[in-house]
């Protein structure tokens, strides 16, 4: 199983990224990425524009207007995380596809890695492309510093590497997709913070390791959003805590993945 | 040990599990090069298991299982190189249309640009599916799927074909239309060895040349399909006339040459012919035609079918 990994090559990274692409080919010409498109849309325009059709628009210093809006951060890559990569590898598997790809020349490990990539590629984009709109908003209306703008998105796009990972883990075991997407959205917006608070309230101290707990640091590295029981913000710690929380669950997807079979 | 230049498929000893149940049960073969076999059984025999191991679709509990000399259950990708495969009925990714089928299979296998646009247009005109080549799928009937799924097994030029049940599912017009294709393809110039798992004994009967019988997870016979079909050198014959003969008509019937025995029931006479010096039906017919016994039908009994019923029970 791990021979797989370890003889991984130049033609497999090569294989992985034509899987990559097909895989982006079939969101670009499916509905889902239209829905979280839309969803994202939604939710800038919503925090750009409600505060003038309610109040006198949007005040405060660039700080916390961009803070205001990376508040949902968190719940926009749970979002794409949970509505692209948990259905990619279990609708091989629903749709019978796997058929005609799994009996081709390309190790399993080349697949997973492409629609891996695929799926991060694309939540990436749209997380970006909502940071640099909310960014321009922040700018163009507050003054002030806009500082912690670049360890917020990159503490965004280790959250978003999280959920894929655990996104990617459930597809892996389940046989339904929209099983997979409601049991993943289940599990990371309700058990999940279930869980870490029954283990905040119980062990004292050192659960910054959690992943709400890294994933507030999203927001409390922005300067604006500090308040005075803002402890130590730990960063790169926290970033690469969050790549843990990927990895680990998508490497044992893998795993499950490897000995799935049809 | 394997013997890859003369058997493009060889599995040894091959045995899987599911719980405690096996599937397949030390199973042992070496498929000719060039041939079509046709591997037949009752179901859960373990052709289809046997074939989801050979196309690394399962893992095999031990064994080894040889494509072009590569062991698939160690290497599995570089036994599959060179391979084309239709397991069951696929489904294609419905959001691409057949030519981008093409291209992506290409890909993973490595064709160059040229490659893959030159083969994919000879490959959908060999499949019948030029008019639909840059439709999408996902609106496509059973047949047209089966088609593709034929056709992307070609890429490639593939030297060993792997297929199981190729026709399952599908209405007579498409079991015409996939049995064509696959006449056709086993025509062509290039070495190919094909091997197809199928319900079907007509089927078998009509493409193959060589059949592979496996039961309870075992090979029961690997031979020619002429010598499993006529092992005692005779043929049964029914021949149905417009009213029940007589006594003498019968006996007429009886002392043609090459008859072994002829028996009425009703208008249906039953004929037992000697084939041990050749295939004499076509001067039966002309005998039986001057005896001028009012013959209004005739047919042959399936003799693949009463081999392989025959088979199947011996090995109970």
């Amino acid at each position: 199983m791990m021979d797989d990994l370890r003889s991984f090559n130049r033609d497999d990274c090569r294989q992985a990224g034509i899987v990559a692409r097909n895989e982006i080919r079939k969101f670009v010409r499916g509905k889902k990425l239209y829905l979280c498109i839309g969803i994202v849309i939604l939710i800038w325009a919503l925090m750009t524009f409600l505060p003038y059709v309610f109040g006198d628009g949007l005040h405060g210093t660039a700080g916390s207007i961009f803070g205001s809006y990376i508040m949902w951060v968190t719940l926009i890559c749970l979002l794409l995380g949970v509505l692209f990569a948990a259905g990619t590898v279990v609708s091989e598997f629903e749709e019978r596809t796997a058929l005609v790809l799994f009996t081709r020349p390309i190790k399993k490990s080349s697949i997973y890695l492409g629609k891996f990539l695929a799926c991060y590629a694309i939540e990436a984009l749209m997380i970006l492309i909502y940071y640099l709109a909310s960014f321009l908003v922040a700018v163009a209306t507050g003054g002030g510093s806009m500082d912690g703008f670049f360890q917020s998105l990159m503490l965004a796009l280790a959250y978003l590497f999280a959920v894929t990972g655990i996104a990617l883990l459930f597809s892996s075991f389940l046989k339904k997709a929209s099983t997979a997407v409601i049991l993943t959205f289940v599990f990371l917006l309700m058990l999940f913070p279930i869980i870490e608070a029954v283990i905040i309230l119980n062990v004292h101290g050192g659960t910054w390791w959690l992943l709400d707990s890294l994933s507030d640091t999203i927001q409390t590295c922005i300067p604006a959003l500090q308040t005075s029981e803002t402890g130590a913000v730990h960063a790169v710690r926290d970033f690469f805590a969050l790549l843990v929380w990927g990895l680990v669950p998508g490497i044992a997807g893998f795993l499950i993945f490897q000995r799935r079979e049809l | 040990m394997c013997l890859s230049s003369e058997s493009p498929i060889e599995i040894v000893n091959l045995r899987k599990t599911f719980g405690s149940f096996t599937a397949v049960d030390g199973l042992t073969i070496s498929i000719k090069k060039n041939s079509f076999t046709g591997l037949l059984g009752p179901n859960g025999a373990g052709k289809s298991t046997t074939l989801k191991v050979l196309t690394h679709l399962i893992d095999a509990t031990s064994g080894e299982a040889y494509l072009n000399g590569i062991d698939v259950t160690k290497s599995p990708k570089a036994a599959l190189t060179g391979v084309g495969t239709v397991v069951e009925t696929p489904e294609f990714y419905s959001y691409l249309t057949p030519r981008e089928t093409m291209q992506y299979i290409g890909e993973i296998i490595g064709l160059s640009e040229e490659s893959i646009s030159a083969q994919s247009d000879e490959i959908l005109t060999k499949v019948k599916m030029t008019e639909w080549a840059d439709k999408r799928i996902g609106t496509f009937s059973k047949g047209m799927r089966q088609r593709i799924a034929l056709g992307q097994a070609l890429l490639g030029e593939p030297s060993v074909i792997i297929l199981d049940e190729p026709t399952s599912g599908l209405d007579p017009r498409g079991m015409a239309e996939i049995r064509e294709i696959l006449k056709n393809i086993r025509n062509g110039t290039h070495d190919l060895t094909i091997l197809m798992s199928s319900h079907m004994l007509h089927e078998v009967s009509d493409l193959c040349d060589r059949i592979a019988l496996v039961n309870h997870g075992k090979l029961l016979m690997y031979d020619e399909i002429s010598k499993i079909t006529q092992p005692t050198g005779q043929r049964k014959l029914t021949v149905r006339t417009v009213a029940a003969v007589d006594d003498a008509g019968l006996a007429k019937i009886a002392k043609l040459d090459h008859v072994i025995s002829a028996d009425r029931s009703g208008t249906d006479i039953g004929i037992v012919l000697d084939m041990a010096a050749g295939d004499c039906r076509s001067q039966f017919f002309r005998d039986l035609a001057a005896a001028d016994v009012g013959v209004c039908g005739l047919s042959e009994e399936d003799s693949l079918e009463a081999a392989y019923l025959s088979l199947i029970k011996e090995s109970k």
